[in-house]
């Protein structure tokens, strides 16, 4: 059978697009890692109607490259610092050329399938957007709405007192 | 196709299988219910049950009661004394319960309190007695006997906890007064006449007076009086318990007695309430007036004692708790959910402010305050203008509490935290989340951080319990005069004006840093932002935290030369030990207090010494610095933005 040279799984996301996905990448899902033999020997895809394809993809694509690329352990190693470096840039970039949209998609995937190094970039991401910001700064990026009473704001305000500048 | 068996693991929309966030929110649902009956609650919690149920007489409407309640520290002691007297000859009913249950502590007491008064042969009296410990629950039997007068009760769950315990504290207090015309009794205390009682504490057979408060540092004192009536029939023991502890226990024991019924007597909430607000020890206490707990409600403490244990990590412990209160109400863990909030309003996290009762605190209580009102909402946050792209808001909480950990880090930036409360209502519930505060408590004051005890909540013990800064710097400006040369024309006396800074950076793993500098802060700051700078002059140590104070010992950094002299090249002999060279050793004590209205922005100089150690010799040298106002004055905190830009790595 050499169609099953790469063994391969099959998820079906919320538009109903199957995906063929190599199984060393599918290993990182850590949710579907107790049913993975169970997938390997079905043909019938695993429907997450909770992730939309734009999403897999990317996080197909962020497994692909971190494949291989495993977090060096503690060194103090010139080397490994610079290729530290660089995937962590690139994993800057890669979250955030789509905008915050599509990061909080991948939040909730890799969230929803146990990707534990994508969720910790990604979320790195978030708090850096966070930090250093004002509350109304922080409404702002996000787009959240307010919804304090002027009572409430006030009595949280003096909650918060006791670290004010 | 079989399109059939496509397996739908995750599927959202299936309502019937709980996803391990559904799990979540659910406990946490029931956990907040609980609350809201629990005037407090802690990890070392105390629980009083007030009961009291009175019966009116015929012509006044209130019969007076009072329970006082007094808990000090693990192990409590509580003892409560009731009485009512009776204005008319008419007999007043009452019945008081008052259970006790003091749990969780190895050195837990248990201390039943039972006052029974019944005037007439045909009332009766219900002592009823909670105790529960450890998962444990008891029921206090009592017995009471109704001979003409005289009630009788006695606590047996007492008994049985006592046992339990090797160091246990009770205290039983039966104050029973009715006052009768025929009857005098010669209690100072209590009413004039008082109605036989008798009752027992743990087999020990004693009476206590009540209206006794003892506080004692280390002492636990019960001690309640009885009234003792002096009937011909019955003896009365009128004995005193006290019982040392390690811990101080202090259980007092009011009697309050209301001659008269037109007096107003404070009601039991609010004896309970400001009873509670007196000690730092947190109690719970159920008031319910009029109300024996039932059955359910037991379950229902036993099943949310279970959840908190489950939420904890301690799944055996837990699941004690649950089998325990299956045991009492099969259909507990339903009634607890139907009574529940939405899914999403069960992840809420628990307040960090201990909830009290719903109506009147409310203002008190942020966080059950915007849970209540998120009832309705399924998401943590709305969005201010329309957006068809995910919002943030589609993250559940815990996602969001991660990401506030992340924003927190372990560097500690607290303030950011708080600025997040700020932001709207859903933030502010993740924000105060009582997981992160006991995370930020246990990386702040490390394997010392012990238990809540007497602050409320891990956010309120953080906020008052002293601790430095660590988003910042703490700085002091030094300047004196110091004369100058004469000049070639002596017109002029030049003289100088030195100004110097003095930085100290806290790390929460322990390290400090401090340094002298007469370069303008903002150079400096800089080089203080990581634990690795290697600067001229710069002093690198740890430090501990002690009550108040903050003790540390420091060192040299070594500079980029005498690292190089540090490493000796190999198989090169060891170099001639230069006779001076030596190394010093910098002791620093200081107190940590507020300034104005900033928590541990200020400290205080309390000792400063230096030992040097002549590496020739072997000859160690002290010397103290002379601490004063003007060449060491306090240093005062500042934020540095810079320092708490990035996060690295998640709060764990």
């Amino acid at each position: 059978m050499y169609k099953k040279i790469v063994p391969q799984i099959k998820l079906e996301t919320y538009e109903k697009e199957v995906f063929e996905i190599d199984l060393d990448i599918a290993k990182k899902f850590g949710k579907l890692v107790p049913v993975l033999q169970e997938l390997l020997n079905d043909d019938k895809p695993l429907t997450i109607k909770t992730i939309n394809s734009g999403t897999l993809k990317k996080i197909i694509t962020w497994c692909t490259y971190h494949k291989g690329r495993s977090p060096p352990p503690e060194d103090d190693d010139n080397r490994m610092k610079h290729s530290t470096e660089e995937v962590s840039s690139w994993d800057d970039k890669f979250l955030q050329e789509d905008g915050q949209a599509a990061l909080f998609d991948l939040i909730s995937a890799a969230h929803t399938l146990d990707i534990d190094g994508l969720l910790d970039v990604a979320c790195k991401v978030v708090a850096t957007m966070i930090k250093g910001k004002a509350p109304e700064e922080i409404r702002k990026v996000f787009n959240i709405k307010n919804d304090f009473t002027q009572q409430e704001e006030d009595q949280v305000r003096k909650e918060n007192d006791w670290c004010e500048d | 196709m079989e399109e059939d068996y496509i397996p739908s693991l995750f599927d959202k929309d299936d309502e019937e299988g709980y996803g391990p966030t559904d799990l979540l929110g659910q406990l946490e649902n029931f956990r907040q219910q609980w609350k809201q009956e629990l005037m407090k609650k802690h990890n070392d919690t105390n629980d009083s049950n007030t009961n009291a149920n009175q019966t009116p007489t015929v012509e006044e409407e209130t019969p007076t009661v009072e329970e006082e309640l007094m808990k000090k520290h693990n192990d409590t002691n509580i003892a409560n004394a009731n009485q009512t007297p009776t204005v008319e000859e008419e007999t007043p009913t009452v019945e008081e319960e008052v259970s006790r249950v003091n749990e969780k502590h190895n050195d837990t007491n248990d201390s039943n309190t039972n006052a029974n008064q019944t005037p007439t042969v045909e009332e009766e009296t219900n002592a009823y007695s909670n105790s529960r410990g450890r998962g444990k629950q008891s029921n206090a039997n009592q017995t009471h006997y109704s001979r003409g007068r005289d009630t009788y009760s006695r606590g047996r769950g007492k008994q049985e906890l006592m046992k339990k315990h090797n160091d246990t504290n009770d205290s039983n207090t039966n104050a029973n007064q009715t006052p009768t015309v025929e009857e005098e009794s010669n209690d100072a205390n209590q009413t004039p006449t008082v109605e036989d009682t008798y009752s027992r504490g743990r087999g020990k057979q004693e009476l206590r007076k009540t209206g006794v408060n003892e506080k004692h540092n280390d002492t636990n004192d019960s001690n309640t009086n009885a009234n003792q009536t002096p009937t011909v029939e019955e003896e009365e023991e009128v004995s005193r318990v006290n019982e040392k502890h390690n811990d101080t226990n202090d259980s007092n024991t009011n009697a309050n007695q209301t001659p008269t019924v037109e007096e107003e007597t404070p009601t039991v909430e609010e004896e309970v309430s400001r009873v509670n607000e007196k000690h730092n020890d947190t109690n719970d206490s159920n008031t319910n007036a009029n109300q024996t707990p039932t059955v359910e409600e037991e379950a229902k403490f036993l099943f949310y004692k279970g959840m908190k244990l489950e939420q904890s990590g301690h799944l055996y412990e837990a699941i004690k708790y649950y089998r325990e209160a299956t045991h009492l109400d099969s259909e507990i863990e339903f009634k607890c959910y139907s009574s529940g909030k939405s899914p999403r309003e069960r992840q809420e996290s628990e307040s960090s402010v201990g909830s009290i009762d719903q109506d009147e605190i409310l203002d008190d209580d942020l966080v059950t305050h915007f849970q209540k009102l998120q009832i309705d909402h399924r998401k943590i946050c709305q969005q201010q203008f329309e957006q068809n792209a995910t919002h943030i808001s589609v993250l559940p909480v815990e996602l969001l509490i991660y990401i506030f950990k992340w924003v927190v880090s372990p560097d500690l930036d607290i303030k950011q935290l708080e600025i997040l409360s700020e932001v709207s209502r859903g933030f502010h519930i993740c924000a105060r989340d009582d997981g992160i505060w006991r995370q930020i408590c246990s990386r702040t004051w490390g394997p010392n951080t012990g238990k809540l005890r007497k602050y409320v909540s891990w956010r309120n013990m953080f906020i008052n319990r002293p601790h430095v800064l660590f988003n910042g710097c703490y700085i002091s400006r030094t300047s004196y005069m110091r004369v100058g040369e004469k000049s070639l024309d002596s017109f002029y006396k030049p003289w100088h004006l030195v100004e110097y800074f003095r930085y100290m950076r806290f790390f929460p793993d322990g390290v400090m840093l401090m340094i002298s500098s007469s370069e303008d802060p903002y150079t400096t700051l800089s080089k203080l932002r990581s634990q690795s700078t290697r600067e001229q002059g710069l002093l690198i140590g740890r430090y501990r935290f002690n009550g108040d104070r903050i003790t540390s010992v420091l060192k040299r950094v070594k500079t980029k030369d005498s690292t190089l002299n540090y490493y000796p090249r190999k198989r090169q002999p060891r170099q001639q030990i230069d006779p001076n060279e030596m190394e010093q050793t910098f002791q620093v004590e200081m107190e940590i207090q507020n300034h104005k209205d900033r928590c541990h922005a200020k400290l205080v100089w309390l000792h400063y010494s230096v030992t040097t150690c002549y590496k020739a010799t072997g000859q160690l040298n002290e010397t103290d610095f002379e601490l004063n106002n003007k060449n060491y004055p306090p240093l005062l905190f500042s934020r540095v933005l810079s320092y708490t830009a990035e996060s690295e790595s998640p709060l764990e």
